[in-house]
């Protein structure tokens, strides 16, 4: 079960890209909170990536549960952005009245790394 | 098996049917005088709804004879899936011509009384005629009740596909450059109508990677708080994609109303007319707009 569905931090520059893949269990959004901090307390970032395209299935409850990953995240110096979220599962969080204006998006990892990496 | 469920709902046992068939073999002699008389009752209660059901003398035979045919196999009362199946091209046909059901079902009602009364041999005893008229009119109503439900299953899945057809047609998302679609919206912008521009918009998003969405509004024709709320819910899930939503053709009536009406438009960026719109799509895709 560890292996299944577990993110694997990767570095790029002074970011940290983490994709995320499968259902975005509890499990997964409590190992995936260990291992960025734990990254981010030892190796530092200014930024961090997380990779949400193979992401098929997302409700406001899993959204709200990342939300606590993204902002320890932030607490720490990061910053952090979402890209890659499916179309289905925009349409559902927005349908759903998700809250869903505190993350910082973009369209894609490079258009994200560029936007951190930028002035 | 379709047959069994309706005989099951309507309550209609072997008896029931051996019944009709037997009451058939006694009344069918009168199919010609039966055809006759539902035909001129009618042509008097459907007024001019008869000339357009029959327009023409062969449509008139037509019709005629599907409803020898049909009633033929009524009194057979074999209730088989060939049976179930001639009931359905019934509803269908019916559906097809989009012939009005009220008609189909007063014809029936005037079937039923012409067969077990104008048209009753003579010579039954009051427990026969009781308990072929429970007979009867049981299996009446379940072929009624099945012709009905697929015409109302055709129709519907009439309806289904002309709304898709509108929705596609009513979504026409353009790619103006790499990176910017736009969108018309025209008429009215209702909650089924912004779900489905919404499901289109971000499947766009994703596909033709748009950096920038620009929503053009000047052919709405009412923009109220329920509008303006759709507006939002399109710029949060596109943004959520990463994606900015820039609405334009914000006429000064729409900028007052939104005013007036205190919707709080939040972070939506929002452009008088679509020129100013592009200038701030081709911003963002670090495009210079040409002037």
């Amino acid at each position: 079960m560890r292996g299944e569905g577990r993110a694997v931090l990767q570095r790029v520059g002074n970011a940290v890209l983490v994709p995320v893949q499968g259902p975005v269990t509890h499990d997964l959004l409590a190992g995936l909170r260990r291992d960025l901090l734990g990254h981010l307390a030892q190796a530092g970032a200014s930024g961090v990536v997380f990779d949400l395209s193979g992401v098929e299935v997302m409700d406001a409850d899993d959204f709200a549960q990342l939300r606590r990953v993204v902002d320890a995240a932030t607490l720490m110096g990061a910053t952090v952005v979402l890209v890659g979220i499916q179309p289905g599962v925009a349409a559902g969080l927005v349908v759903l009245d998700a809250d869903i204006d505190w993350p910082r998006t973009a369209l894609t990892v490079d258009s994200a790394l560029k936007e951190l990496q930028g002035p | 098996m379709k047959n069994a469920e309706f005989r099951r709902l309507f309550d209609v046992s072997d008896q029931d049917l051996e019944q009709v068939r037997a009451y058939g073999k006694r009344v069918t002699p009168y199919m010609d005088a039966f055809v006759e008389k539902l035909y001129t009752f009618l042509r008097r209660a459907l007024e001019e709804h008869y000339t357009v059901h029959f327009p023409d003398p062969g449509t008139l035979q037509r019709a005629q004879s599907a409803i020898r045919r049909a009633w033929f196999e009524f009194w057979e009362a074999r209730w088989d899936e060939a049976y179930v199946a001639s009931r359905e091209h019934i509803g269908n046909t019916h559906a097809q011509l989009q012939l009005d059901p009220r008609h189909y079902l007063a014809a029936m009602a005037y079937s039923f009384r012409l067969w077990t009364d104008d048209l009753a041999p003579q010579g039954l005893s009051d427990e026969e005629r009781r308990v072929t008229i429970i007979a009867v009119q049981r299996v009446i109503a379940m072929e009624g009740a099945l012709v009905v439900d697929t015409y109302h299953r055709r129709t519907t899945e009439i309806i289904d596909q002309q709304s898709r057809a509108l929705v596609d047609m009513s979504t026409p998302i353009a790619a103006l450059s790499q990176g910017v679609l736009m969108l018309p919206i025209v008429g009215i912008l209702d909650s089924r109508r912004a779900q489905d521009v919404m499901r289109r918009m971000l499947s766009q998003i994703s596909e033709k990677q748009a950096v920038a969405f620009i929503l053009d509004i000047s052919g709405v024709a009412v923009v109220d708080t329920a509008v303006a709320n759709h507006l939002i819910r399109m710029t949060k899930g596109a943004r959520l994609m990463g994606c900015t939503v820039i609405v334009s053709g914000v006429s000064a009536q729409v900028a007052e109303t939104i005013v007036e009406l205190g919707i709080d438009v939040g972070e939506m960026k929002t452009t008088g007319n679509l020129k100013d719109a592009l200038k701030v799509a081709f911003r963002l895709t670090g495009v210079e707009a040409a002037t």
